[in-house]
């Protein structure tokens, strides 16, 4: 019996905390079209935001955003946000570009590193000590955000900063973003409708979404007529191994659909796959083109493995990497798909516009 | 072959040439052994076989043999040296002093530490400026724990300035940095490895010369000096060589633990001699083995995790450092 009572108290409590994705209260949401980790649901008196994520396949956080929320008849589990913000700490290099294309780059007062900054108007308002320097959301003295903001977003990875509840108590809240745990191209760029609701610019906000979807469907259909689909390795080594794209994540997504035959299409995950370097060696030196290592030169590949010279690629100067600027394609990369699947056509199909020049891609030399 | 250690050292030859010939022979395809000389004489760089055996498999069985070797013979010295069967590169700080150096060759970005002669110098400078510094307090230090716990600090204080410079470095030297400090065996390439040899033969030269007074010293630092032996300058070239042994693997493969410390009483133990000659010979043998063994352990395992190599002599030297601390303290 006891057993029982037992069993029956781990359901309900297990019920409880892994909330579902399924809701009923799905019908009254409007939809997402590519995004899968953010929800958002029209209430009468607020629209409220779910942020899911994606390895507990629960809901983490969810938020009711209104501007009055004075009198505001919400479940104890909903953190009610007075919209528009005034200001925000943006620690994801992605929230700084969903923010410049809002129009709202102006708002962000608090950055995790200014030398990874590429926008000017931050760049601009720290030098004018507008902007903080956050560095370790988890060992900051919570005290030394007073006055900064009281909203703070930040890339979620599965657990709250370890000094939430400290922040939480001075009124400083905490919001995570799994927008790089998006694996469609369009599903980043969709985290764009949270910030515009944040800063009530909802409208902005989702004509942005609808012209870069417009122009990113119009590259896939160009790429879809390609016949040609030139062999792709993309990653570089870490420590001992070879991280590659895996097969269902964004990258190889977007490798797909510029028309490439990238090598590691058919591994599992949404993650990365590790090879070992003979394997690499062995069974993709004559690839054509190298996406990706993360480095700006060939001396700097070299530099850091000398074995590199070994490949086609390498040997025939076609390896690219979002070198122009690494900072510019942190910020606006997710926020500018078309772009990049722009680039990579480009790239792999060079004679479809010979005088096209690469946006955020470079050829490493 | 009445001497059973000469039986021993040509048995452990053997097997060395055994786990050495299952290390090369470990990937995609079998060794074969006319590709694997023409790769390393006969070089075609159109030929991929004879690039991974030149590139991939063969400087990483060599900087095994050649890391074990030299990490055991440091560690046998260092406790011949301090009397302490607990000596050793990576728990007299020794180890942390070449990392110090390491990090603020490559996190500080100046151009001449990136090249290899810029790491490989910041790691034998920091090895032996901490094998000084060592040898510095061991005058004050009677006790042989007394000793360890410093080199333990000096190992905690060095931590210390490897963080902070940590937190001010751009993220690449960070990355590269991080993953220098895991310990590897694979990023040495060929043409490293003619500098790696030459520093590692002069190290064993220089043994040569130690091996008398290291057996003198067995005696006690007193029956060795009324036996004419200079203690102040053999004290300066034992440090020399150790530091140069622990510094040149640090260089190359991270700091790699347990080694040093675990396999010069492996040996004494199989051995049971005080004659140097045979226990350098003995730890360098050991030493080559368990790091092949550490590595094949790596390699098998590879297509179901990836394990760092320091993982591994960890998980094998921790137990043997705790029986050696049950046996002897």
């Amino acid at each position: 019996m006891r057993i029982l009572l037992y069993l029956f108290c781990f359901v309900i409590f297990v019920s409880c905390k892994n909330e579902n994705f399924k809701s009923k209260d799905l019908k009254f949401s409007f939809l997402n079209k590519y995004a899968k980790n953010i929800r958002f649901i029209k209430r009468p008196t607020y629209t409220e935001v779910q942020i899911l994520n994606p390895d507990k396949n629960s809901i983490e956080k969810k938020y009711a955003l209104a501007k009055d929320i004075s009198n505001l008849k919400i479940k104890i589990d909903v953190i009610p946000i007075q919209i528009p913000l005034k200001s925000i700490i943006a620690l994801s290099g992605t929230d700084i570009g969903m923010l410049q294309k809002i129009s709202c780059a102006d708002k962000i007062t608090g950055i995790l590193n200014i030398d990874y900054i590429n926008n000017s108007t931050i760049k601009r308002n720290f030098s004018k000590n507008k902007v903080k320097e956050v560095q370790d959301l988890g060992q900051i003295n919570p005290e030394s955000l007073l006055g900064v903001s009281s909203t703070i977003t930040y890339s979620g990875f599965g657990n709250p900063p370890s000094n939430e509840e400290k922040l939480a108590k001075i009124g400083i809240l905490c919001i995570p973003n799994y927008d790089w745990k998006e694996i469609h191209p369009m599903g980043k760029a969709e985290w764009i409708k949270f910030y515009g609701l944040l800063f009530d610019k909802e409208e902005q906000a989702n004509t942005y979404f609808s012209k870069i979807e417009k122009e990113y469907l119009k590259l896939i259909k160009l790429a879809k007529k390609i016949k040609e689909k030139p062999s792709l390795i993309s990653g570089s080594m870490i420590g001992d191994s070879w991280y590659m794209p895996a097969g269902e994540s964004f990258n190889a997504e977007l490798f797909e659909k510029a028309s490439s035959n990238y090598v590691s299409k058919n591994s599992k995950g949404t993650g990365s796959t590790a090879y070992s370097f003979e394997n690499v060696l062995k069974d993709f030196q004559h690839t054509e083109f190298w996406i990706n290592p993360g480095f700006k030169s060939k001396k700097e590949l070299l530099q850091a493995n000398s074995k590199y010279q070994f490949f086609d690629a390498f040997k025939e100067d076609k390896i690219y990497c979002y070198s122009h600027d690494m900072n510019h394609f942190w910020e606006m990369s997710a926020i500018e798909p078309q772009k990049v699947l722009s680039d990579l056509i480009q790239i792999l199909h060079p004679n479809l516009n010979p005088k096209k020049k690469l946006y955020f891609y470079k050829r490493i030399n | 072959m009445k001497n059973p250690s000469k039986k021993i050292l040509l048995f452990l030859t053997l097997l060395l040439f055994f786990l050495a010939y299952l290390h090369v022979n470990n990937g995609s395809f079998g060794l074969d052994f006319d590709v694997f000389f023409k790769s390393i004489f006969n070089f075609d760089e159109n030929q991929q076989q004879e690039i991974i055996f030149r590139e991939i498999r063969f400087p990483r069985t060599l900087m095994a043999i050649i890391a074990g070797a030299g990490l055991s013979i440091s560690g046998l010295l260092l406790q011949t040296f301090f009397k302490n069967p607990l000596a050793g590169p990576s728990v007299l700080g020794i180890t942390s002093g070449s990392s110090l150096f390491v990090a603020i060759s490559i996190l500080t970005g100046f151009e001449f530490f990136n090249t290899d002669f810029g790491v490989t110098f910041s790691a034998l400078l920091g090895a032996f400026a901490f094998s000084l510094l060592i040898l510095f307090f061991s005058y004050f230090v009677k006790s042989a724990v007394s000793l360890l716990l410093i080199g333990m600090m000096l190992g905690s204080f060095t931590s210390a300035i490897i963080q902070i410079l940590q937190l001010t470095s751009h993220s690449n030297q960070l990355k590269v940095f991080t993953l220098w400090g895991f310990g590897s065996l694979q990023q040495t390439n060929f043409n490293q490895l003619f500098f790696i040899f030459f520093v590692f033969i002069i190290g064993l030269i220089f043994l040569t010369i130690l091996i008398k007074p290291l057996n003198l010293l067995v005696l006690g630092e007193k029956q060795a000096q009324l036996l004419g032996l200079n203690i102040s300058s053999f004290k300066i070239i034992i440090i020399a060589v150790s530091s140069l042994f622990a510094g040149l693997i640090t260089a190359y493969c991270g700091p790699i633990s347990f080694i040093g410390l675990a396999v010069p009483n492996i040996c004494k133990q199989l051995f049971k001699t005080q004659n140097h000659f045979i226990l350098i010979i003995g730890s360098a043998l050991i030493g080559a083995l368990l790091l092949l063994f550490c590595d094949l352990i790596i390699m098998y395992i590879e297509p179901i995790m990836l394990i760092p190599l320091n993982g591994i002599t960890a998980l094998i030297g921790a137990p043997i450092v705790v029986w050696i601390i049950l046996k002897k303290f």
